[in-house]
């Protein structure tokens, strides 16, 4: 009962901070130089012929106090009416919604990469600690979180695609018309975008392992004469794992907001990709909606793994 | 007699309050620790030497980062120049010590721009709890749900790119990670001793808060600020990779690179040297981040 109580009070506390995203990219699109009504009607047709355009401003309500304006934009934005893309004169919500899939995909295969990789070495770190495959594992962590991942995907590219041509470049196929076909498009992007995380992930592995061994269930378990493989395979890791799936979780962020960079680098046609050519193209609406909807996204994944952790570790404290 | 009741009530708490003499004093016996953890000492060379690079580019670029001769084009490295030519006949090596100048320079000042609003504003919810920490922690959630470049884009978008922008863009993203750094010590702090015997003795809440509490959770702080001026660097040649961070002909390493993928067939060095430059500076501060975390708040450290 208590969790369920949580868990809504969690809901309830992120209901205002939805707001005031909704507000922060209302404004954003008033607060841009120039005529809002020029940006927000540049997609609809006929927008040049004066009556059009004051029937059209009537109709979206902008001859009205801005307050009201942000009523109706939220009413309809409610509804997944964000306006139309000046450039292919389609719907903004449909565009992003027919490119969210491949972001994504290419975000959570990212993650899966990045985890196979982090959680062996973060392992193996902490129980070879200050040995070889400590340093080894630290000093991959360390480039992780240094290199730049769109050079590293640059780089990627140069090798695999373009000296040893493995695989291609860049380009995309969609893993429900062809899931292993699919693969030889995903495997660069997704190595890129995922190293970051991975060495984020072999820290914290790292530390949370550590932290469960120096515990004293731990000494218990070695000194009742569990083997070492035991300890650590059975007893330690479960424990550990909770921590760093948690923040795995949390770090989805990252990931998603990771993509924006590596989906320009391989020509991937996400959202990211979308966002940053509607900056270039000042497509404005496309910008304020698909900001507005990854913001939300990742808040409500946020929210499902506090949810896990919260169900997983009864130790947590709710508050 | 005010001072008098200060130090009447120090001494009827036994604490000790916060002095730069202490602070230098603690920094000089820890001098040897930090020489000794070697990584940490690798990074303050690398990030003097990236410092040093960016201060003398004057002197030391040797050709005009911004010169083009489109008959030296394209041109591997050579002893005229070092990393050779990009494809409007520009010296790199100019451009990418130049380059060194404004990567530094935007991540310094986006994370200034980050303690100056932030920390104030997470010190004060964290100081007086209740409405005004819900208030305001509930607007640094709102910027905490963007990822840290999404938000960014959102402000270039909105503001245009500039230099100027770029890093009031990248700033932006940091004010609530800031606020959360300093509410959370703030908190932490505000129940020791010496702040309830300065409030015993009548001093000013604002004045507890920025010249008792603030200065003793300096060491967090500093932690926080090299960590954070590496990822305000990478976001730096991101924005900049993307054609809306800093804008050419200006040399950032970010949009080097961007120019650089049209060649990355043909003349793949283009491509490797400024990512080796941004690698290598946020390396830097990496280590020196992890090394101050482990001198100055042993409690973070990792083992």
């Amino acid at each position: 009962m208590n969790i369920l109580i949580y868990m809504l009070k969690r809901i309830v506390y992120n209901i205002p901070v939805v707001l005031l995203l909704t507000i922060f990219v209302f404004a954003m699109v008033r607060f841009l130089p120039g005529d809002p009504a020029d940006i927000l009607l540049s997609g609809e047709g006929g927008a040049e012929d004066p009556v059009v355009r004051a029937q059209l401003m009537k109709e979206l309500g902008l001859d009205k106090p801005i307050p009201i304006q942000y009523g109706l934009w939220l009413w309809r934005a409610l509804h997944g009416n964000f306006g139309k893309s000046i450039y292919s004169e389609e719907e903004v919500f449909k565009l992003i919604l027919d490119r969210f899939p491949a972001t994504l995909y290419l975000a959570i295969f990212a993650m899966i990469v990045a985890i196979v990789v982090a959680l062996p070495a973060g392992i193996i770190s902490a129980v070879k600690r200050q040995k070889p495959a400590d340093y080894g594992a630290m000093m991959f962590a360390l480039l992780g979180i240094s290199l730049p991942e769109f050079w590293f995907g640059i780089m990627l590219i140069i090798f695999f695609a373009l000296w040893l041509q493995w695989l291609p470049s860049m380009g995309y196929l969609s893993p429900f018309q062809d899931f292993f076909g699919s693969f030889k498009f995903l495997i660069l992007p997704a190595i890129a975008l995922g190293l970051r995380f991975a060495g984020v992930l072999t820290r914290m592995t790292r530390s949370s392992m550590l932290d469960e061994l120096g515990q004293d269930y731990v000494r218990t378990a070695r000194s009742k004469g569990l083997s070492e493989k035991t300890v650590i395979w059975v007893h330690t890791l479960k424990n550990a794992l909770i921590p760093t799936v948690t923040i795995a979780g949390l770090q989805f962020g990252t990931i998603l907001g990771g993509t924006v960079v590596i989906e320009m680098v391989f020509s991937w046609p996400g959202v990211g990709q979308l966002i940053v050519n509607a900056i270039l193209t000042r497509d404005y609406l496309v910008v304020q909606a698909a900001v507005l909807l990854l913001a939300i996204f990742f808040l409500i994944v946020n929210l499902i793994v506090d949810f896990i952790y919260t169900i997983l570790n009864p130790r947590i404290e709710l508050t | 007699m005010k001072a008098n009741n200060t130090a009447l009530a120090e001494e009827m708490a036994g604490i000790k309050k916060f002095s730069w003499a202490k602070v230098i004093k603690r920094f000089q016996d820890r001098l040897g620790e930090f020489i000794k953890n070697r990584l940490a000492f690798l990074g303050l060379i690398i990030v003097l030497l990236v410092l040093v690079v960016a201060s003398l580019a004057p002197w030391i670029e040797i050709h005009d980062p911004l010169q083009q001769r489109i008959s030296s084009r394209l041109q591997t490295p050579n002893w005229e120049h070092f990393f050779g030519t990009d494809h409007l006949g520009r010296d790199v090596w100019a451009r990418i010590v130049h380059g060194a100048r404004i990567a530094l320079m935007v991540g310094i000042i986006a994370v200034g721009i980050g303690i100056v609003f932030g920390v104030p504003l997470g010190a004060i919810a964290g100081y007086y709890r209740g409405r005004i920490d819900e208030v305001i922690m509930r607007f640094m959630d709102a910027f905490l749900a963007f990822p840290p470049i999404l938000l960014a884009l959102a402000v270039v978008a909105m503001l245009g790119s500039s230099l100027g922008n770029t890093m009031i863009a990248i700033g932006v993203v940091y004010i609530p990670r800031f606020a959360r750094v300093a509410r959370g010590s703030v908190l932490a702090e505000r129940e020791k001793e010496y702040v309830e015997a300065s409030k015993m003795v009548g001093e000013a809440n604002l004045s507890i808060l920025f010249r008792q509490i603030l200065p003793n959770t300096l060491s967090p702080m500093i932690v926080q600020a090299t960590v954070f001026i590496a990822y305000a660097i990478l976001t730096e040649a991101a924005l900049s990779f993307l054609g809306l961070g800093i804008q050419p002909p200006n040399p950032s390493w970010g949009s080097m690179l961007n120019e650089a993928r049209m060649f990355i067939e043909s003349d793949p060095y283009l491509a490797i040297v400024p990512g080796l430059a941004i690698s290598f500076t946020v390396l830097g501060f990496n280590l020196l981040g992890d090394g101050l975390r482990d001198i100055l708040d042993p409690r973070l450290a990792e083992r």
